[in-house]
């Protein structure tokens, strides 16, 4: 028993105790890539947007790819961690933290493309000065906002008892700014009953506000789109399509990063098959779902199939855009429902194939939903195309890089597992076997 | 027989200065006057004193008509606002209101007396509150900004007061002293290990009361959502309608035209044909041409119509672009092969254009008319042609050029007759000394005859001369 809390204790400890192999090599090649990807935006803003692909008919390409692609997968922090918490399933606690890790970290990196994307980035201002709100991209701005700012606070409330943890233990044997972090972060923590009590509050309310606000987020950034006079986005089920996606891209950037983050820092103890299995199976069903959306928002337009929706099927299914719509088809959405079921295949490698080809194809759907979009013409123009300049890759390489940098960091400096509840689950188990062995009923239980 | 005479002479005297308003006509003059400045929407009173020019006698029962000059879809010319009678001391008082800021002029003219000196009265009309707030959509009773905001501000209200328990948590001390409860509720479990023992356990007590940062997150957290919450409740109803500079809109439209696109197929997405006039016609809708020139290259209101340029001016004006907003094509853009097509194009929408076009009007003339109709003429049986219908003739087929590119400017009566680097461009009463005459038929004595793009109809420019002949009236 002792010694399983031990290696927990350790286990959490490490990482901010010790810089692991390759850790500075990592974060100077992530910074390198930023650090390019800075210059090629120095590059767009001196000389303007047309240094990259995006013109007047196409506007919106990579940019918004990616602002769609991180908003989506920062709701892998609400399913993991606000409905699996709502949802009391306890399993979820080892990889809940860095479920909000990526929540927060893919909110910035995502709201920053957005910027990213405008050709005048001091036009933003507009938005606040100017703002009605009649339009999409306030309720854009509120939404997103909103989502940070609650994503930060869920993601710091259960880590306040950690974070404690990690003040007592450490200070001393890390670096003086890193402990005063901790003391400051830790807010006087000393783990009375008033003040767990007073934490349980803040989080239940957190947990299930956390969740509208997450389907809001994603139903509004679906929303940009739909409510735009663009026949391809014209769809009724486009919030809920785009929030089923982002819970879908979400999922799979977990899996992705669990296996990671579970080889670098050896947490195979906690971080186990079942886990893999568990999210993998959600996955799957969200395939499903995903597979059903895009069945229900096809078939209703391609039956009817009315003036204009034949130029959008036609570049999606059998002209430009085929390769890309069929890869997400057939690899992201049936691939992956058949490397979870096939129980051969269901091993944490072929879990994370399955999740690495979720993701690869939600940005692909994603990317081709924009330009699609945009492409088919409303004035008697020849179609336009597009294709993404070295500019725009750098930028979005530099997207990614930033995400992964910050995740690195992340982990490194906080406690990468939730300590606390961890063995708090563990006392309510014992707690639990106790009470049946006494046959008493338990009073004044802590739900938490 | 000298005395009847002089007296059927008294007697019609006497009766015309009865008939005060229409006797006295040549020489009555309308003074006008109302606020130098405005804001938009606000009710402006314009007052028209009309009086005899010489002695001052002010007239009574004079019927004066208002006029504000406006800009629409690149035709400039007046509006008629109204018109109104002159009281007993002469003066006619007209109210009205600016739904466009800028610099205003109104015009105020005796109706029926084209000899009389008009007035005028500049009016600088600045930005006020909205005024016009749109009437699209479907109203629901109950509905409306509130809505969001509530919920948006119950959202924040919520998530702050998940924050204040963590303010209230950070104060473990004087919790435990106000509360005074005993924690009862603590599960007593037998284990080895507890969690918070451990975090206890070496807790310095010098930390306890130093920089805290949950009120500071509280804060942060209050001001977003107020910051959130007063965006939404100041958020405009409309755009600003009034202010064109900061919302302007292309007037490119589509008249009277619609196009549907057919798709470029699948196996071959360019569109071209190898067939001259096809390809014309592809890149005349491809380059985007159409969207002022017209699907058919007729014209618009946005920009007259290219069908009939030469070969060489139709190269001039691509390669150069204008100053009125035609865009220069490079020859990376646009190769001179292509614009061959394009031209051949042209010259086919050149016939179907003749064969369309009614006899009588110009065969430039755009397909429709504009929104916005310059003073309207009296009538067709009118034997001079006023200003009102030589402005139909120029406006098409001159504007996209004059006016927005410096010298002489058809924009209105005063450009017409006296801009430009040859003014004045009209002498009235003489159309063979008369610049545009000479331009229109051919006559000049210097530079290009106009328009560039092959000569006006005979009709149109013999309405002109009739126009200039007759004194050019405005």
């Amino acid at each position: 028993m002792s010694s399983w809390q031990e290696r927990l204790e350790e286990r959490t400890l490490d990482p901010a105790r010790s810089t692991p192999r390759n850790y500075w090599l990592v974060v100077g090649a992530l910074a390198a890539v930023i650090a390019w990807a800075l210059y090629a935006y120095f590059v767009q803003v001196r000389d303007g947007l047309v240094v990259t692909g995006m013109r007047d008919r196409i506007s919106w390409g990579l940019y918004i790819t990616m602002f769609v692609f991180f908003i989506g997968i920062s709701h892998a922090g609400t399913l993991i961690s606000a409905i699996l918490r709502v949802a009391n399933a306890t399993w979820r606690t080892p990889v809940t933290r860095m479920a909000e890790f990526i929540t927060a970290v893919a909110l910035m990196t995502g709201a920053l493309f957005v910027i990213v994307d405008l050709g005048r980035p001091d036009r933003f201002l507009n938005v606040l000065i100017h703002g009605r709100w009649q339009s999409p991209i306030v309720w854009d701005v509120t939404a997103v906002t909103t989502y940070l700012t609650a994503s930060l606070l869920y993601l710091y409330l259960p880590m306040i008892p950690d974070l404690a943890f990690f003040r007592d233990r450490l200070t001393g044997s890390v670096s003086k700014w890193q402990s005063g972090l901790y003391r400051i972060l830790a807010i006087n923590w000393k783990g009375t009953d008033t003040q767990k009590r007073q934490l349980h509050s803040s989080i239940s309310i957190m947990m299930i506000l956390i969740i509208p606000i997450a389907v809001s987020v994603h139903t509004v950034v679906s929303w940009i789109f739909a409510m735009t006079l663009r026949e391809a986005w014209n769809s009724a089920i486009f919030g809920f399509f785009f929030v089923a996606g982002a819970i879908f891209s979400g999922i799979a950037t977990l899996i992705i990063m669990m296996a990671l983050l579970r080889r670098v820092y050896r947490l195979e103890e906690y971080i186990t098959q079942k886990h893999f299995q568990y999210l993998g199976f959600l996955m799957a069903a969200m395939a499903g779902v995903m597979l059903y959306a895009n069945i229900s928002e096809y078939v209703t337009a391609g039956f009817k199939l009315e003036e204009g929706a034949e130029f959008i099927f036609r570049q999606l299914f059998v002209a430009e855009f085929a390769p890309y719509f069929w890869f997400y088809i057939v690899a992201g959405i049936l691939a992956p429902i058949v490397l979870i079921f096939i129980p051969r295949m269901r091993t944490i490698g072929g879990i994370v194939a399955a999740a690495v080809l979720v993701d690869l194809a939600m940005f692909v759907e994603r990317y081709f939903i924009v330009v699609t979009g945009l492409r088919a013409p409303l004035l008697p123009y020849e179609p336009a195309n597009y294709t993404p300049t070295w500019v725009e890759w750098s930028i979005t390489a530099g997207g990614f890089a930033f995400f992964a940098l910050l995740v690195t960091v992340f982990v490194r400096i906080f406690p990468i597992m939730a300590v606390y509840e961890m063995a708090e689950e563990r006392e309510e188990l014992a707690a639990e076997r106790l009470s049946l062995e006494s046959d008493g009923a338990l009073t004044g239980e802590a739900g938490l | 027989m000298i005395r009847r005479l002089l007296t059927v002479l008294i007697v019609a005297g006497l009766t015309l200065s009865q008939l005060s308003g229409i006797a006295a006509a040549d020489h009555l003059v309308v003074e006008v006057a109302g606020p130098e400045e405005a804001t938009v929407g606000e009710e402006l009173e314009i007052t028209a004193t009309v009086r005899e020019a010489s002695g001052g006698e002010p007239v009574e029962g004079a019927s004066v008509a208002f006029f504000a000059n406006a800009f629409f879809a690149g035709v400039t010319g007046e509006i008629r606002l109204g018109s109104a009678t002159t009281n007993g001391i002469g003066v006619a008082t007209f109210t009205t209101s600016f739904s466009v800021r800028g610099i205003h002029r109104v015009r105020v003219d005796l109706e029926d007396d084209p000899g009389s000196e008009p007035g005028a009265v500049i009016i600088s009309v600045g930005i006020g509150s909205q005024i016009v707030a749109s009437e699209a959509g479907v109203e629901i009773p109950g509905f409306g900004s509130w809505l969001v905001t509530f919920v948006i501000g119950a959202v924040w209200a919520i998530m702050i007061a998940a924050a204040v328990w963590v303010v209230r948590l950070s104060r473990p001390d004087e919790e435990d002293e106000t509360d005074g409860e005993p924690s009862a509720e603590a599960v007593d479990v037998d284990s080895d290990w507890s969690f918070e023992e451990a975090v206890r356990a070496d807790l310095p007590k010098r930390q306890r009361r130093r920089f805290n940062l949950a009120p500071i997150v509280a804060g942060v957290m209050a001001s977003l959502a107020l910051g959130i919450v007063a965006l939404l409740i100041r958020s405009p109803n409309t755009h600003h309608n009034f202010d064109p500079e900061g919302y302007g809109r292309s007037p490119v439209a589509y008249l009277d035209a619609a196009y549907l696109y057919p798709g470029p197929g699948l196996a071959d997405g360019s569109g071209l044909t190898g067939n001259a006039v096809g390809d014309g016609q592809a890149l005349f809708l491809k380059l985007g041409c159409a969207g002022c020139h017209g699907l058919d290259a007729q014209g618009a209101a946005s920009a007259p119509s290219p069908a009939f340029a030469t070969r060489s001016w139709l190269g001039t004006v691509v390669r150069t672009g204008l100053p009125g907003g035609m865009p220069a094509y490079s020859d990376a853009d646009l190769p001179d092969e292509e614009l061959d097509a394009v031209h051949a194009f042209l010259l086919v929408a050149r016939d179907t254009l003749a064969d369309e076009t009614p006899e009588g009007d110009g065969p430039a003339a755009p397909a429709t008319t504009t929104t916005t109709t310059p003073v309207a003429s009296d009538g067709d049986e009118q034997p001079a042609p006023s200003f009102a219908d030589v402005t139909q003739i120029l406006q098409p087929n001159c504007s996209g050029c004059h006016g927005a590119a410096g010298g002489w400017s058809a924009a209105d009566y005063d450009s017409v007759i006296s801009s430009g680097d040859n003014a004045p461009a009209v002498i009235p009463g003489d159309a063979a000394g008369s610049v545009l005459a000479q331009k229109l038929l051919g006559t000049h004595t210097f530079g290009n005859a106009m328009p560039p793009s092959g000569s006006l109809a005979d009709s149109d420019i013999q309405m002109i001369v009739d126009w200039i002949e007759a004194g050019a009236a405005p």
